[in-house]
């Protein structure tokens, strides 16, 4: 279990990570997005023990994490911007991880890399950067850890790749009950892989729940009278979005389904449609509750969302 | 637990990390060993043919002579090498998110440079001794000696490393790492001599060689090479490589450093890499330290002219030196951040320089004071040491053996006292215009309520004759003079020199008779009374002169004794092994100045009584023949072949005569540059009578001090 208590980072006077409180349990994978700057590498790193928090603590298992070996020991991190030994190919960096992580499995680092067919002896300065992040997720993968920290681990990854990646991930939480917290800017990218979301925002937590939770929590509805209707007609539903074409309206509920279908049944629509809701809209209409603009705070998944 | 302090997982990936830089230095080191060790004898083959063998130097320096990059080069690169990760964010937050603590991760990785540089000194090392080993009778290495000199360049390598470590810990980017490192290791020690040898030079009253614990910088085995070097005391400087309280002292802030380094090593935040500095103030004692290093030399300006107001001349020189130093402050700024933005928040420091001048200053005059104001009574001194009794020793490649064991003693005789503590009073009065008249300077060190401080003396022709006088009642000084070392210890060998130093004979091939000779005169010294026998030794500048030369803990020590008719059965001796040597020569360096074209003639005759005539010919085809050549007495003058074919026939006349205490002795040394070996060739003559070809030596520059003595012909 990952439990963080009122996490806090500064960076010169500005917080970076703003007070987050969070519990992750083990046999789960945590997504977190957010816009470039919304403080997720500097979550990553503080929860790996690179940082040490201004305020706040990092328990893992119930033990603090910064500067704890045998902690740390069961836990491996794949950064966003890679490091390799100068003029090293995997072979030797999985001599140096070996050296490191008591529990790197030299078998199955050449099993893996056999399986994303690359060459071991081949000098990584040679690879490409989608190459290089393969060889990354492999040596970290090998180590065998409970705890896996993938910052935008699948950028750069094609989407063969990306989906084996995944695969592999997901084989280490099922199988081996670890636990894996994967942040991304594309909440797109999170949707089918993670148990748990949560959306960053200048530092601090905006959101966080169970993907299935957000799925269910949420439908959307399209309806139609023969007679003229408004908002009003809906009031004594929990509605969290109302917008209304010429005759055709759509609501956005929260609420038990087939009760709220039941109501607007009885109310004879000519069209009532239950239309299946994307992640990405889930996450929008939830902001828009708390007062935040999805396109704001996610920038570019924003507009994917959009689009 | 282990992996809290120390991995040997994580060690060995430092050696494999490190492995290619050091194997390079390893391999650097080895061969410049071996080439120099293989160089060496090739010369000394070269000096066989010409009946010439100098004794080779087997210490440490000799055999490796860039054995000091260890420390220069290889400790620093090796540790820049190790926790290169610091500087860039991607590699740091690697080697932070490690199971190993920060700790273990500096141990592991400073072990790691720590071992190669053990390999790298010791390994070298040890291919120079092989070395020396395939060449038997060439070398005498002491393998025990050359393992302490190994010593103390790993301690010395350990030390810029803990430093470079310790930088690294407070800096984020290479160019930082490099500033904070060379202001670590030299800045304190560079501004402390700096300020010591203004005080030095405004009261004439101290040295900078001799400053007390712990501000002597001999004491620390980097310094003593860096500013040993610079000062061209090369023995005092080879000696601190051997001294056992500089290694001891090296060693002991080396664990200081190292674990200086470790604890900052573990506050040091991940995110620290790629900035100029850890924190705002670590970067501005950075940029202060370097810009007071500029303004100091401002500061020395306005201390300099404190006895008098500055003129416009200095004082622009001061405001230049200021705004030189304010330049600095921001150049280094600027290019350690890269950024114009961090110029406006460093500005704010700047105003601590003004402060700090003036803190220097008032330091300054502060030790002027406690320098001048050191007038101890001779009953408050305990005792007293000479440093440099006999002061005529210019040769900086060894040590004088009589001086070396003069200041170890501690004189306490009363008398003594109380004119060494006159002496300080004098020179404590400021007067400089009295020390002018005074002809002799002494450096000597006081003991004072258990501290010992070092003053230079002033003195007086009939003081120094005094101070002389007290020190022959001494014990101790008597027996330095009269018991005389032995010869036969490893190492120690003889040599015999003309008066200008050149060594006249094969002294390999003689060695025994060398050595015979030297045991002569320990007896003669036995049986003279004191006063005449240092007077024999502090009168060799015209004599030729047996050279003892001693190792003692790695420094190279000379004893010399002069060949005097004053010591004669010494004297007589020396004259048999020169007749023996020269003997079958005599016709050797006849034919070759009649057969020379081009080279040089040097010719020293000897009178019994000790007395000197030196000449020294040029000798070309192109020359004009000038009649008066033999006036150019002390200097060079053309010959040509006609001349040299009568100095050949003069020698021919008295190629016969044996040496022999009572007659002049010739002593001929050329050099032919169309030979195959260009070096010199040394052989004596003799004659009763001055040759006539060379009267007019004689009558030009020496004659009326001959006739005054008699022994005019």
């Amino acid at each position: 279990m990952i439990e963080t208590q009122n996490l806090t980072k500064i960076f010169q006077k500005k917080p970076a990570v703003d007070h987050i409180s969070c519990r992750i349990p083990r046999g789960s994978i945590y997504g977190m997005v957010g816009s470039n700057g919304a403080g997720k590498s500097t979550f990553l790193r503080l929860i790996t023990g690179i940082y040490r928090p201004e305020a706040g603590n990092v328990l893992i298992d119930g033990q603090p994490v910064f500067d704890n070996p045998s902690v740390k020991s069961r836990m491996v991190f794949v950064p966003d911007d890679l490091y390799f030994l100068p003029g090293a190919h995997m072979e030797r960096m999985a001599r140096c991880y070996s050296a490191i992580y008591p529990s790197f499995d030299h078998r199955h680092f050449l099993q893996l890399a056999k399986s994303f067919r690359l060459d071991t002896k081949s000098p990584l300065r040679n690879f490409s950067k989608g190459m290089r992040r393969q060889a990354a997720i492999i040596l970290a993968l090998s180590c065998h850890p409970d705890y896996y920290f993938f910052d935008e681990t699948f950028d750069g990854l094609d989407p063969v790749m990306r989906s084996l990646v995944k695969g592999l991930i997901c084989q280490e939480v099922t199988e081996r009950q670890a636990a894996a917290i994967v942040t991304s800017h594309s909440l797109r990218e999170l949707e089918d892989t993670c148990d748990q979301l949560a959306l960053l925002h200048e530092g601090g937590l905006l959101l966080q729940s169970e993907v299935q939770n957000l799925k269910t929590s949420l439908f959307k509805v399209q309806i139609a009278f023969n007679r003229p209707f408004g908002q009003h007609d809906f009031s004594g539903l929990p509605l969290m979005n109302y917008e209304q074409t010429g005759s055709v309206a759509q609501l956005i509920i929260r609420g038990e389904k087939d009760e709220t279908l039941g109501r607007l049944r009885v109310m004879n629509p000519v069209l009532l449609d239950l239309v299946p809701l994307s992640l990405e809209e889930v996450f929008t209409y939830e902001m828009k509750q708390l007062g935040y603009s999805f396109e704001d705070v996610l920038g570019r998944g924003g507009e994917e969302v959009s689009a | 637990m282990k992996k809290h302090k120390f991995d040997v997982k994580l060690y060995r990936e430092g050696l494999r990390q490190l492995q290619v830089p050091a194997i390079f230095f390893l391999i650097i080191n080895a061969l410049t060993g071996l080439l120099t060790t293989a160089g060496r004898v090739i010369n000394l083959d070269h000096y066989q043919n010409l009946d010439f063998i100098l004794p080779l130097s087997s210490g440490g320096l000799s055999l490796q002579p860039i054995i000091f990059s260890v420390f220069m080069v290889a400790a620093p690169v090796l540790t820049l090498r190790a926790f290169h990760f610091t500087t860039e964010r991607k590699s740091s937050d690697f080697y932070h998110a490690i199971p190993q603590s920060r700790v273990c991760v500096f141990t592991s990785f400073f072990a790691a440079v720590a071992s190669h540089l053990a390999i790298i000194s010791f390994g070298s090392m040890l291919v120079s001794y092989v070395t020396t080993l395939c060449f038997p009778g060439y070398f005498n290495p002491n393998f025990g000696e050359l393992m302490v000199f190994c010593f103390s360049m790993l301690v010395a390598g350990l030390y810029v490393a803990t430093v470079t470590a310790c930088a690294m810990a407070i800096s984020g980017t290479a160019f930082s790492n490099l500033m904070a490192a060379l202001l670590i290791c030299f800045a304190p020690r560079g501004i402390l001599m700096f300020f010591s040898a203004l005080v030095a030079e405004c009261t004439q009253l101290i040295s900078i060689a001799h400053l007390p614990f712990p501000l002597n910088y001999q004491i620390n085995l980097v310094t003593a090479v860096i500013f040993g070097g610079m000062s061209g005391d090369g023995a005092e400087m080879i000696r601190s490589l051997h001294s056992f309280s500089s290694i001891i002292y090296t060693l002991g802030a080396s664990l200081l450093m190292g674990a200086l380094a470790a604890f900052l090593f573990h506050k040091r935040k991940s995110e620290a890499a790629e900035s100029p500095a850890v924190s705002r103030t670590a970067g501005a004692i950075i940029r202060l330290t370097l810009s007071f290093i500029v303004a100091m030399f401002a500061v020395s300006i306005l201390y300099m002219s404190h006895h008098r107001s500055l003129d416009s001349m200095e004082l622009f020189g001061v405001l230049v030196l200021l705004l030189i130093a304010a330049m600095v402050f921001f150049l280094y700024e600027l290019l350690a951040s890269r950024r114009m933005a961090a110029l406006k928040e460093a500005l704010p420091s700047l105003l601590v320089l003004p402060l700090l001048c003036l803190l220097a200053l008032g330091g300054l005059h502060l030790a002027e004071n406690r320098v001048r104001a050191f007038q101890p009574k001779a009953e408050e001194i305990s005792h007293v040491r000479l440093l440099n009794l006999n002061g005529y020793n210019w040769n900086y490649e060894t040590v004088d053996y009589f001086d070396d064991a003069v200041k170890r003693l501690r004189f306490d005789d009363p008398q003594l006292l109380t004119l060494i503590s006159k002496c300080l009073k004098r020179g404590s009065s400021g007067d400089s215009e009295r020390y002018e008249r005074l002809t002799r300077t002494m450096t000597v060190g006081v003991k004072t309520r258990g501290q010992e401080r070092f003053r230079i003396i002033y003195l007086q022709d009939q003081e120094e004759e005094e101070i002389l006088r007290l020190l022959s009642a001494n014990a101790a000084y008597q027996a330095i003079y009269t018991k005389l070392p032995s010869a036969e210890t490893s190492g120690n060998y003889c040599t015999i020199t003309n008066w200008n130093g050149m060594k006249t004979l094969p002294s390999q091939n003689y060695q025994k008779d060398l050595l015979g000779c030297y045991q002569i005169m320990r007896q003669e010294a036995e049986k003279l009374p004191l006063e005449e026998w240092i007077d024999i030794l502090r009168n060799t500048e015209d004599l030729p002169r047996l050279t003892l030369h001693i190792r003692d803990r790695g420094t190279d020590m000379h004893l010399r004794i002069p060949f005097t008719p004053r010591l004669p059965e010494s004297y007589a001796r020396y004259m048999s092994i020169l007749e023996q040597a020269s003997a079958n020569q005599r016709e050797i360096i006849i034919q070759r100045i009649r057969q020379m074209n081009w080279g040089d003639i040097q010719m020293s005759i000897i009178s019994d009584e000790g007395e000197n005539l030196r000449a020294y010919w040029y000798v070309t085809e192109n020359a004009q023949n000038d009649p008066e050549f033999l006036d150019k007495l002390e200097g060079y003058g053309n010959i040509s072949k006609d001349m040299t074919a009568k100095l050949a026939d003069m020698l021919e006349g008295i190629k016969n005569n044996p040496l022999k205490p009572g007659a002049f002795t010739i002593c001929l040394q050329i050099q032919d540059y169309t030979a195959i070996y260009d070096d010199w060739l040394v052989v004596w003559f003799s004659s009763d009578h001055l040759p006539e070809l060379l009267q007019p030596l004689y009558e030009r520059e020496e004659e009326e001090m001959w006739e005054e003595r008699g022994v005019y012909p």
